[in-house]
């Protein structure tokens, strides 16, 4: 589709990126001087902006909308459409963008939905709203918000070194678009959509993302390159300032720029600082180069944003450099809507003297998967771990076993033991306890985590034991200390990053969450069925080559 | 072009020295035959002879041969 208004203005945009900086270099030892010094040179990537554990893309887009609001000093009632365009929203259902439109103090009228898009965001949803605001008067004021998180490496995420490294091309960034119905603004436009390379950039809903590069870089190099030709032959005569691509890496946006008869100073980038910041990268570069660009007063700005789709849009318009913010660094995150779903959702667990390495990794997994925990134990060390904990609403206790049957209104769905360091006279004895005093679920689950021994007839006489006295089921996963190494999580996933990093074996990073999935399956629905299993994690894992 | 000043071109694209490559070797024992590599290969590819590279050939791909093999004379 081509198309041009007469009526629709930019006007203002705004962005907004994390704080914590990954710098490609920093990684010379880890990946090798070679592979890191030849990918900074191909990608120009020098450095990215990374999100911390719980910051989402509309926590970006938020802080980008709100001083952007706050800078336009625009009535909020006068706003009728509101888009987040994301791969990343918050919620499957509903768009996310109804909850930020309420949250932002829009009012009922306001149009509010998601869409989903990459690269391509700012160009499609800045002509999808044009279209919109037309039915509209003059005045109608809209926002486009735009942005994706990199991908946060998590702790208990499976990853290769070839992963994480290429994670260093990879930036979040969060933006918003202030667009406004006002006659004698222009705005030209032009998409291109190719269905046919539809597994180009791919992503199922439980699997990571897939991309084939070299499908990628044709597309670039051919229909963008080729649709940009015929969009400057036939619309835009002189009249562009500077060009601005979505933040594909130097090498594809050179020789795109190569094809179109483009110098570097007609383009402006981003990906040196912020890295490829997907549907967020075309404003964070005009937010990036605002200061150059206010230097010429209002500019006539040709945009191109290319990517999962294959798709392509093009857009021509004028802006006023003050009303371009410069890029805003925060690591805000707001919570109030999350709740405990996930693998464990609303499931009671009680853990027993979480007191090592393994138990506090094990407890910091189930906070993660939403699970509903309590803990037994000691005081400090229990407090310090509910500290790191997302759900605040976890339960302590550190007197008696009694007191806890006490305190406690709770029936439990699972008791997860960590059999280091724990005596197993003493867990007969908690058990008897809970059972006698119904604080089991009928479905309960017992799972011990326990170091392998020569043989399992011990452990089996132990958990026949267990489910005899308490009429629950009893599972086990059993592992090989020396080739599960546990690192311990530290407040937010930087120093998780960097340490784990740091390591020179790959399979450093996937020994623990093979343990920590073995544990969450057991507990899960699936495994309802499941009694008297043990779940052996191979000491081969060590040799495992991802 | 001649199978050397093949080589030559795949030893400049993998930033290696002069005299690495044979025709006879392994791609699979050549670190920097990675996806930096194969990237700048699709490009040179394109701009000298307007030639398309897939993913499917670049795994076809067994030998630094296959690749010379690939390369138009």
């Amino acid at each position: 589709m081509n198309g041009e208004y007469s009526n629709i203005k930019i006007a203002g945009v705004a962005s907004a990126v994390p704080s914590y900086v990954m710098n490609s270099m920093d990684y010379l030892e880890i990946f090798g001087k070679r592979r890191v010094t030849k990918q900074v040179k191909m990608t120009g990537v020098e450095r990215c902006h990374k999100s911390l554990r719980y910051q989402k893309t509309s926590d970006l887009c938020m802080r980008a909308v709100r001083e952007l609001l706050t800078h336009m000093k625009w009535d909020l009632t006068e706003i009728k459409i509101l888009v987040f365009c994301t791969q990343n929203p918050d919620y499957h259902i509903p768009s996310t963008a109804i909850d930020l439109a309420d949250r932002l103090g829009l009012g009922k009228d306001c149009m509010a939905y998601d869409v989903c898009l990459g690269c391509q965001a700012f160009d499609l949803g800045v002509q999808t709203i044009a279209g919109l605001l037309q039915s509209q008067p003059n005045g109608t004021k809209a926002i486009l918000l735009t942005g994706d998180v990199a991908s946060v490496l998590a702790s208990g995420s499976v990853l290769t070194k070839e992963d994480v490294v290429n994670q260093l091309m990879f930036g979040s960034g969060g933006a918003a678009v202030a667009i406004e119905k006002e006659p004698g603004n222009r705005l030209a436009f032009r998409n291109y959509s190719d269905g046919n390379k539809w597994d180009a950039i791919l992503k199922y809903h439980d699997s990571p993302s897939m991309m084939d590069g070299n499908k990628v870089l044709d597309f670039a190099l051919d229909d963008v390159a080729e649709n940009m030709i015929r969009f400057q032959k036939e619309v835009l005569g002189d009249a562009v300032d500077y060009y601005c691509f979505s933040q594909a890496q130097k090498l594809i946006l050179d020789n795109i720029a190569d094809t179109c008869g483009l110098t570097e100073e007609d383009t402006l980038i981003s990906y040196d600082e912020y890295g490829d910041t997907s549907g967020a990268g075309i404003p964070i570069t005009l937010c990036h180069n605002r200061d150059k660009l206010a230097r010429k007063g209002k500019v006539n700005i040709c945009s191109c944003g290319f990517g999962v789709g294959l798709s392509m849009g093009i857009t021509y318009f004028e802006i006023d450099p003050l009303n371009i913010l410069p890029v805003i660094e925060t690591d805000e995150h707001f919570d109030e809507h999350r709740k405990h779903v996930g693998l464990l959702h609303e499931h009671a667990i009680l853990m027993i003297e979480p007191s090592n390495d393994l138990a506090e990794m094990l407890v910091r997994q189930l906070d993660r998967v939403g699970g509903n925990l309590s803990l037994y134990g000691e005081k400090e060390s229990l407090e310090k771990l509910k500290s790191q904990f997302f759900w605040k609403d976890c339960e302590l206790f550190t007197d008696s076993f009694e007191k806890m049957a006490e305190c406690t209104g709770k029936k439990f769905h699972s008791v997860v033991i960590d059999m280091m360091d724990n005596d197993p006279e003493k867990i007969k004895k908690q058990i008897q306890f809970l059972s006698d005093k119904r604080m089991l679920e009928k479905s309960c689950c017992i799972v011990l985590v326990t170091v392998r021994e020569e043989t399992d007839d011990g452990l089996r006489e132990f958990m026949n034991c267990l489910a005899d006295q308490s009429g629950c089921r009893v599972n086990s996963v059993i592992y090989v200390p020396e080739s599960l190494d546990i690192y311990p999580d530290i407040g937010d996933s930087t120093e998780w990053l960097e340490r784990q990093i740091r390591m020179t074996e790959n399979q450093d990073m996937i020994r623990p969450f093979f343990l920590s999935a073995a544990v969450n399956r057991l507990l899960s629905k699936e495994f309802l069925a499941a009694d008297r299993s043990i779940i052996h994690i191979s000491d081969t894992v060590s040799q495992l080559k991802l | 072009m001649s199978l050397q000043e093949k080589i030559e071109l795949l030893e400049e694209i993998m930033d290696v020295e002069e005299g690495t490559l044979a025709e006879d070797t392994i791609l699979d024992e050549v670190e920097e035959w990675d996806s930096l590599s194969t990237l700048s290969l699709t490009v040179e590819m394109k701009k000298r002879y307007e030639l398309k590279l897939t993913t499917e050939t670049i795994k076809g791909f067994k030998t630094v041969g296959d690749v010379c093999l690939f390369i138009p004379d």
